[in-house]
């Protein structure tokens, strides 16, 4: 699904060159959940910005399902991360405009979805992750957990294939987090792609695949044991 | 998604409640502005259009040319062009003189002073005026039927039955009975032809002369209309002219006239201020320009108000703007987004504009002499989509297109936007600034000059000075009637001057503010061809102006030669004929009669201030001048009137004496007067009335722009609140603070204010250039411009910069 091949990332002043992420080799298949770790400023962030398109590799090459990423039309790429990938943040990034509702809709307002699918769509998400009766309430009026569920029912009500979560459990408690977690693990079974940012070893179990990232290079790439036992 | 974005519109406008407000208050009234004067400038344009066959119809001109300073063009035509034109051409339909006539209207014990109409029969087949009783090709034959317009209808007969009422019109001074066959609807306020009475050209030979009528070439009088064929080549028509008139005039006559007749369609009468005025009113467009100017002005402040609060709060957006990014939106959904926001408050801003036209509607007739109505239809549903979509359009545009343009991941990084678009918001404000001191400015000079034509010394005292017409009449002889005006006058000063109300009084043939004087036109001695202005006076006349003699004397009735022979001229006078040694002097022209100059006044202002005082000759007797005078121009009334000047106090009382007085020795007609000072203030009007328009333009400009940077700069501060805490846990003082958080300001002010000078200077004094008399534009003014732009601008933002100057560093600094 993912193929990264020497991908750069830098940043240039006039007389040096600041790598924040050098010779990333990885590659991901349809259907893994890998976690990337790493201490704070390896190129964590970037690296799942970069998958995600929310960001450009400087040099080096991405295929995103057999696409070169970069040789396509800005259109073309907007479109495929459009119906391809979805977001979740460690601060919800939720419109705070919006209601829980009309939040999870959004993505589905962009992708074109008639009415009546779309209400069907949203009201399963709301079904899914128990929060029905607060589809009328303002993010303002969740907990940051509550607040974290609406932002993954809406990165996931899509269908995306890849789920990009950066430090989703960051700011939440540490039985929040475990909720999240559970979910992101269901949604795995049921096939969905996942990559996470994350320093928790906790979290990081709940995943099949550890990249670890220190300054800017992966530094291993194994397999979790308790999955693969 | 459209009901999405409304949403989020609404909420958001709710959020920021104060600065939707300010958003919809400076939107609003710009719109109003622009509605108003859209509605104006729509009027202006569509004069005269509302008849059917309104681009076939043509007004005839006509131009002679003797040589240098002998030309004539005039759209008033001789009586016999309309009636030869339509036999010679078939591409003419129908021809329809119009001469105007002003007389006495007798009904029952009552009389009026009306201008009457003698229009051709053909009048409503050439025109769309409605007749609402009679029947249209019956009217106009009957020598004896009157047609009147409505409301003239409810002043003669109240709520009776105005159709077949019979009325006397005074005719040569006779009252002849007419009977009123047929009633108009008022002619609409885009007519250049008006009228309140008419009657069919077949009673114009008791008005003019056989010889007038049909073979008067070089005489004009009536306006003469012409229909063309659907689809007659205008030039082509005009180049058939010449042929016609060589064989109608002869070889010579021609020649030496340079005769020329043309044709100028109906619907650009209005505007077009190449051709002379006739009968239908013309007005500059210059005026609409400056006020559709200043309205635009208005709207641009408003919008740029919109944008550089749009911005400055797009800091607070950016993460929205990333996060749809982010699940998905593309650029023009969020342009659209954006754009569709700017839409909802522009709606709302029309709403408010809709309302602020409707309350204000009754002021802005009253400065555009105009009535104009703001109805729901067609036009006015149109200029109001148009105007939220384009200012809608225009404000949402430029933040959207900002916005759309960031990467989701910088924008969810935030604080990015803040300080990237500081200039060009800089900018924007300093342009409402600039516009802002323009406005200013000129508005304070055209007040300087204003004032200034209203104060200056004309060179005679326009006080406590009125003007009573001793005759209503406008048709006989006109020597003769003016020595019949001048002879009843004469009575009156005689009675009036046992009134201890009043100074004095005397006669004269023109007054102040009313058209030009008459003009006179010869050919002197030396064979060149030269002009002056005439008034008749007598010898009370300079008295009760109180004009100074520079030298000779006034005319007496000690020397009785004054009455045939004497003149007095103006210094303009002798300054042009080069005379050092003016009493005595005869008027350079042959047939003159016998004459000597008795005396020289000085330069009064006898026309208005913007032009030059003209060579001015006085006489007591008019023949001395008509015998050999070549040409006469008169525009306005030389009708005997009488100027008295009152005492002060007791004006109310006095006026009942000079009444009864009136009563006794003029007798008929309807006794009127009018005050000097007033007329005279009122030539002005129209530019009074645009400084006005420019006053009221000048503080909205201040008001939105102040709104606006009332809010920008709450922003600015709020971005530097971090910053000031710094400065302060760093040793500042809050003094230097706030020397800091306003000096930007204050050389924004400068620099736009600087920088506005010469654009003002430059368009002051290109309306200054109408006027002959004027001001300097002083440094004080442009000074005290820019006092006002900055106490403004500081006073705008002292609040603020005071509030976070003053912030307690432990606080602004503790979130971090």
């Amino acid at each position: 699904m993912i193929q990264l091949t020497n991908l750069d990332k830098y940043y240039s002043t006039k007389f040096t060159r600041t790598f924040v992420l050098k010779g990333i080799d990885l590659e991901i298949k349809s259907g893994e959940f890998v976690t990337i770790m790493g201490p704070s400023g390896a190129g964590k962030s970037t690296l799942l910005n970069i998958i995600g398109m929310l960001d450009e590799a400087s040099a080096g090459e991405y295929l995103f399902m057999d696409e070169p990423v970069y040789k396509i039309k800005e259109r073309k790429r907007s479109e495929l991360h459009k119906h391809h990938i979805g977001f979740v943040f460690q601060a919800y990034h939720l419109i705070d405009e919006l209601t829980v509702y009309e939040n999870i809709e959004t993505p589905l307002l962009y992708k074109g979805i008639k009415g009546k699918e779309r209400k069907s769509m949203v009201a399963d998400m709301l079904d899914r992750f128990n929060i029905v009766a607060k589809k009328d309430l303002f993010p303002e009026q969740l907990s940051g957990g509550q607040q974290q569920l609406v932002g993954v029912a809406r990165a996931i009500v899509g269908q995306p294939k890849l789920l990009l979560a950066d430090e989703p459990t960051g700011n939440l408690h540490t039985e929040q987090g475990h909720i999240i977690m559970d979910i992101f693990k269901k949604l795995n079974q049921q096939g969905m792609t996942i990559i996470q940012v994350t320093h928790s070893e906790e979290n990081a179990q709940y995943g099949k695949r550890i990249v670890q990232l220190v300054d800017g290079m992966v530094k291993s790439d194994d397999l979790v044991a308790a999955e693969a036992g | 998604m459209i009901k999405n974005y409304l949403i989020i519109a609404w909420r958001i406008l709710v959020k920021y409640k104060a600065y939707t407000i300010i958003n919809i208050i400076g939107l609003g009234l710009g719109m109003a502005c622009c509605l108003l004067i859209a509605l104006f400038v729509h009027e202006e344009w569509n004069y005269d259009r509302f008849h059917a066959n309104a681009e076939q119809i043509h007004r005839a001109y006509v131009k002679e040319d003797y040589g240098e300073n002998e030309q004539f063009f005039n759209t008033v035509t001789p009586f016999p062009l309309g009636p030869v034109l339509k036999d010679n051409f078939q591409e003419i339909v129908a021809e329809v003189r119009i001469s105007p006539s002003s007389t006495v209207v007798k009904v029952g014990n009552d009389q009026f002073s009306e201008q009457l109409m003698i229009v051709g029969q053909d009048f409503f087949e050439v025109f769309d005026f409605e007749l609402v009783a009679g029947v249209e090709d019956q009217v106009l034959k009957q020598q004896k039927g009157l047609l009147i317009t409505e409301s003239l209808a409810t002043r003669y007969f109240g709520n009776q039955n105005p159709l077949y009422q019979l009325v006397s019109i005074q005719i040569d001074q006779k009252f002849e009975g007419f009977e009123v066959v047929g009633i108009l609807k008022d002619p609409p306020g885009n007519s250049g032809i008006q009228f309140d009475l008419l009657i069919s050209d077949l009673n114009l030979p008791k008005f003019f002369s056989e010889y007038a009528l049909t073979s008067a070439w070089f005489n004009v009088t009536p306006e003469t209309y012409l229909l063309l064929k659907q689809g007659t080549d205008k030039q082509q028509l005009e180049d058939k002219f010449p042929t016609l008139f060589k064989t109608i005039l002869g070889e010579e006559k021609y020649q030496n006239s340079q005769y020329h007749v043309g044709l100028q369609p109906l619907t650009s009468i209005h505007l077009d201020n190449d051709f002379p005025v006739g009968l239908a009113s013309v007005s500059n467009p210059k005026y609409s320009y400056i006020i559709s100017a200043a309205a635009l002005l208005i709207l641009l402040i408003a919008c740029i108000n919109y944008i550089t609060l749009s911005v400055g709060r797009s800091l607070k957006r950016t993460r929205e703007v990333g996060v749809r990014k982010i699940v998905g939106a593309t650029r023009r959904q969020l342009i659209g987004q954006f754009v569709g926001e700017s839409v909802v408050v522009t709606s709302l801003a029309a709403l408010v504009a809709f309302w602020l036209s409707v309350v204000n509607i009754p002021l802005f007739n009253e400065l555009s002499g105009k009535e104009l109505s703001l109805d729901f239809n067609l036009f006015t549903t149109l200029l109001i989509v148009i105007l939220i979509v384009v200012v809608g359009g225009f404000a949402g545009s430029y933040p959207a297109y900002l916005l759309s343009l960031f990467k989701p991941f910088d924008m969810l990084k935030a604080g990015h936007l803040g300080n990237t678009k500081q200039n060009t918001r800089k900018l924007l404000v300093g342009f409402q600034i600039f516009i802002s001191a323009f406005l200013i400015a000129s508005t304070l000079f055209m007040r300087q000059q204003l004032h200034f034509l209203q104060s200056k010394d004309l060179g005679f005292q326009k006080e406590q000075l009125a003007v009573i017409p001793m005759s209503a009449s406008g048709t006989g002889d006109l020597v003769e009637e003016i020595k019949e005006g001048f002879s009843k006058a004469q009575q009156m000063e005689i009675e009036l001057a046992s009134l201890p109300g009043v100074v004095s009084s005397g006669a004269t043939s023109h007054d102040f503010g009313s058209g030009n004087w008459t003009y006179i036109g010869y050919t002197d001695e030396q064979g060149s061809y030269r002009n002056f202005y005439l008034n008749v006076i007598d010898e009370q006349y300079l008295l009760t102006l109180s004009v100074d003699m520079v030298e000779g004397r006034n005319f007496s009735s000690q020397y009785p030669g004054d009455q045939k022979t004497g003149i007095i001229v103006n210094q303009a006078f002798a300054k042009a004929y080069g005379w050092e040694q003016p009493i005595g002097k005869r008027i350079p022209g042959k047939n003159f009669g016998q004459h000597q100059v008795i005396g020289v006044t000085r330069d009064f202002n006898y026309a208005s201030l913007y032009n030059k005082v003209e060579p001015l000759v006085m006489v007591m007797d008019p023949l001395i001048i008509f015998e050999g005078s070549e040409n006469h121009d008169i525009s306005s009334s030389p009708l005997p009137k009488l100027m008295v000047r009152f005492a002060a106090g007791t004006l109310s009382e006095t006026m009942e004496q000079v009444e009864q007085a009136w009563n006794r020795i003029v007798g008929w007609g309807s006794f009127e007067f009018t005050f000097v000072d007033q007329t005279i203030n009122a030539q002005y009007q129209a530019d009074q009335n645009l400084n006005k328009i420019i006053n009221i333009s000048t503080w909205l400009a201040i008001i939105i722009g102040s709104l606006g940077l009332y809010a920008l700069a709450s922003l600015a501060m709020q971005n530097r609140v971090k910053e000031i805490g710094i400065r302060r846990v760093l040793g500042a003082t809050q003094s230097t603070l706030l020397l800091l958080l306003t000096k930007e300001y204050i050389y924004l002010v400068l620099t736009a204010f600087i920088l506005s000078i010469p654009i003002t200077w430059y368009l002051v004094n290109q309306w200054l250039s109408n006027f002959e008399f004027k001001i300097d534009l002083g440094m004080e003014t442009f000074l005290l411009t820019g006092g006002v732009a900055i106490i403004v601008a500081l006073s705008t933002i002292a609040y603020q910069a005071v509030k976070t100057a003053f912030l307690n560093p432990a606080d602004t600094l503790r979130s971090e």
